[in-house]
């Protein structure tokens, strides 16, 4: 992938957890909802699909040395 | 190819299981009233100024206050017995994946109905202002059994605890976005 897949792993399924969470506590979903298990998972889901996409730019492609300078 | 149609399967599977989840997350929940047996009850909230029966809708939640005074009365619908029978009961609470008995009781008894008061207090860490939650109450004697399930919420906001949430919800969702950036030396 050319993206962070770990990072997206990760951060996906906390971020589907804390949203899940927010939604409980502000009474948006009652506890035993399936959303609070469901979305940790949505999560992951979006974690690994950005992760392949990668859409964000941040590496640069490796350049080709220079090419040596004849001194003589 | 071949390749080419599996690097396409990873995003198309993952789309296919994404919106399969999503159609089941908002998919609106079975809701109707949970009450088995011949028992009747009810739990007069005093400061609260609600009442809740065993009819109480699953989709009609009672708001109760942090703390209150609760005059309660249920009854099996049987008759008193002369000689003690064994009885057994408790209160669970639905959770996203399975359920949590918090309160128990049992023993023998000639009688077969129960009144009182109950004071209580809710400790600082259960959240107020939240979505419904789902209580059933559960009631075994003289070879009956008795089901009775209403939802609640407490009154209030969920304060310093809902913004810390909110606030892990976007620091993990910007830690997603993240993953999206390309690594070091990829084109």
């Amino acid at each position: 992938m050319r993206g962070r897949p770990v990072l997206g792993v990760l951060s996906g399924f906390l971020f589907g957890l804390f949203a899940g969470v927010t939604l409980f506590l502000y009474g948006v979903v009652p506890l035993a909802s399936s959303t609070l298990w469901i979305l940790p998972i949505v999560g992951v889901l979006f974690g690994l699909v950005m992760a392949w996409w990668a859409p964000f730019g941040g590496g640069s492609a490796t350049k080709e040395p220079a090419a040596a300078v004849d001194d003589d | 190819m071949t390749s080419l149609v599996r690097a396409r399967a990873v995003p198309v599977a993952t789309a296919a299981v994404a919106t399969a989840l999503l159609v089941l997350l908002f998919a609106p929940p079975a809701r109707a009233e949970v009450f088995q047996g011949g028992c009747t009850g009810s739990a007069s909230f005093e400061n609260a100024g609600v009442t809740v029966t065993e009819k109480q809708p699953l989709s009609d939640p009672v708001t109760i206050l942090p703390e209150d005074s609760v005059r309660y009365a249920g009854s099996t619908g049987q008759p008193e017995t002369s000689d003690p029978v064994p009885f057994e009961g408790g209160i669970t609470v639905a959770l996203p994946l399975g359920n949590w008995t918090f309160v128990t009781w049992g023993g023998e008894s000639t009688k077969t109905s129960a009144e009182g008061d109950y004071a209580y207090t809710l400790p600082g860490f259960v959240p107020r202002g939240t979505g419904p939650v789902e209580v059933t109450a559960t009631h075994e004697q003289g070879g009956q059994t008795c089901v009775v399930a209403a939802s609640f919420q407490v009154e209030g906001s969920p304060g310093p605890l809902g913004v810390g949430a909110a606030a892990g919800t976007a620091l993990f969702a910007a830690g997603t976005l993240a993953a999206g950036v390309k690594k070091r030396g990829v084109a």
